[in-house]
């Protein structure tokens, strides 16, 4: 593991890779960008608010080839936000196309027409060298809370990903999830490293120009959340067919088990490999995948570690771990962090699980009070936490149902539900149509006095 | 309530912004409210409110208040 290569030598060199852009279909390949930006040939820390268009990929692809340390960002975060972020972190360069200036940094433009910020004193954020990526997990507001990835995490992923996947030189690869998210990162790696073509695109599947551009590029594969597998089957992917897709992946949360078999049954027919994985940003992405052709016999499976990686399950707690090369560095919630980086040799996922005869496992619940709403992982601590700063004399409980909807249990002064929705979605985006609220007399507990979630989960739902 | 009146409440109800916010000029991901993931809510709340089902096609017209409006009306509701 010593001698791994880095992740820009082998982006360079696959000389089948172009990057294209949806609207133009003007293609680049990775050599056209190799050091085509002004950078100070220095380290340090850089925010690059990243769209998927092909200037964002520039970009990536100048910084990756430098020393300094990269933290990807959502553009559609608040102004406010950014500024908070900046103001603690004072990264050397920004990257953020939707500002026109920035207070303490200097606008200028890196390329014909790349703008980059530059900060104006000489302070420099000091980054432990093995931090190439930091990856933010705390949605759109709360703390920020970095994972610390180094370019060993994410090549050995990339290289375990491309093990299993069918990525090759033939590929036309749209950009169809958020760049600035491990999953949507993954799919940049893998197919920069081993895939042909890579469409940037900002069009989502919910619009008619996505599929127009589908046709035009003939896609070779798509990536999903369990929700964007929803909305395929609502906007009636499953009544067509597709002469140029051969695989589709699906990570980010357990998808419902009839509308996975209903991709099983249709991908089966039409010859396409569907693959269902499971992983974490702390563990760059990927950590398991259900080889399609188990995908109907072993329905709902996050079957087996990808290579390198290695699974098992703590006999006390039933929670699974998982043991591998892409094994993250801690987490980073202030500047200081930023100074270590120490990687553990087992991943405790926070997921209950169990395995079969076979060897396949199965997550069968969350031992960390933790919910996915639409791919974005929720701590129900930290809504609680929210929900406690603004209302006085209540106490809350979260509860999750089943990734679909938050139960807001409590118990003091009654509020107006109406509030509560607001609140949740101005400050964790959190859609009001997920959230459900119940006034309690009591908060049941266990004969241990522990909250009891299961007693308030039944209660409600009855 | 009119149509209008009716249309506007679902987009400010799916979309959760204030329904003066609601417009003509209105588009998909023109404002962070209105992404992918409230858009599904916004297609439901408009079946809900006019009492009928969107064709898979048509959804992918939806893409800002005016089309909504338009898609609609082929659907037999009229805004006057």
């Amino acid at each position: 593991m010593k001698n791994m290569p880095h992740l820009y030598d082998l982006i360079l060199n696959n000389d089948a890779l172009r990057y294209i852009d949806s609207s133009t279909g003007i293609f680049h390949t990775a050599k056209d960008f190799h050091e085509s930006l002004a950078i100070d040939q220095t380290s340090g820390l850089v925010f690059l608010y990243l769209d998927n268009g092909l200037k964002s990929i520039e970009i990536l692809l100048n910084f990756l080839r430098t020393d300094f340390s990269i933290a990807l960002l959502s553009p559609a975060l608040n102004g406010d936000y950014k500024t908070n972020l900046e103001n603690h972190y004072r990264p050397y360069y920004i990257y953020d196309p939707l500002r026109v200036e920035s207070s303490d940094y200097i606008s200028f433009d890196a390329g014909p027409a790349h703008q980059l910020f530059k900060r104006k004193d000489r302070v420099k954020t000091e980054v432990n060298r093995q931090i190439k990526l930091l990856i933010n997990t705390s949605g759109s507001t709360g703390s920020p809370k970095f994972v610390k990835l180094s370019e060993q995490n994410i090549v050995s992923n990339a290289l375990s990903i491309v093990d299993y996947l069918p990525v090759n030189y033939a590929d036309v690869t749209p950009l169809n999830l958020p760049l600035f998210y491990s999953y949507g990162f993954s799919v940049f790696t893998t197919n920069s490293i081993a895939g042909g073509a890579i469409v940037c695109t900002n069009k989502t599947i919910i619009e008619k120009e996505f599929w127009e551009e589908f046709d035009q590029f003939r896609y070779t594969s798509l990536a999903g959340v369990p929700y964007v597998y929803e909305m395929l089957q609502r906007i009636g992917f499953l009544a067509k067919t597709y002469p140029s897709l051969r695989y589709l992946t699906q990570a980010g949360g357990r998808m419902n088990e009839s509308i996975l078999a209903a991709f099983g049954q249709y991908t089966a027919e039409n010859e396409i490999s569907f693959f269902s994985m499971y992983g974490q940003t702390e563990a760059t992405a990927r950590i398991s995948y259900l080889p399609p052709e188990f995908l109907l016999d072993k329905l709902g499976s996050v079957g087996k570690p990808i290579k390198n990686g290695r699974l098992d399950i703590d006999p006390d707690s039933g929670e699974l771990r998982y043991y591998g090369p892409n094994i993250f560095g801690g987490y980073a919630t202030k500047a200081e962090d930023l100074l270590t980086y120490q990687k553990e040799d087992m991943l405790l996922t926070g997921d209950l699980a169990r395995a079969d005869e076979d060897g396949f496992f199965y997550i069968t619940g969350r031992s960390k009070r933790f919910i996915k709403l639409f791919g974005v992982r929720i701590n129900l601590d930290e809504i609680e936490q929210i929900l406690t700063e603004k209302f006085n004399n209540v106490r809350f409980i979260c509860i999750g149902e089943e990734d679909k909807h938050m139960l807001v249990a409590y118990t003091g002064n009654k509020i107006d539900e109406k509030s509560v929705k607001q609140l949740l979605f101005e400050q964790v985006k959190i859609h009001p149509a997920c959230v459900k609220t119940q006034l309690l007399d009591s908060i049941p507990l266990t004969p241990n006095g522990k909250v009891d979630y299961m007693a308030i989960k039944d209660g409600i739902l009855v | 309530m009119n149509n209008l009146e009716k249309l506007k409440h679902a987009f400010s109800e799916a979309l959760s912004i204030p329904i003066d916010q609601v417009n003509e000029e209105l588009k998909y991901q023109g404002i962070a409210e209105w992404d992918s993931v409230s858009h599904m809510f916004l297609v439901e709340a408009i079946e809900t409110t006019f009492n009928l089902t969107i064709a898979i096609e048509d959804v992918l017209e939806m893409s800002s208040f005016a089309n909504v409006k338009q898609v609609l009306t082929k659907l037999r509701i009229t805004f006057d």
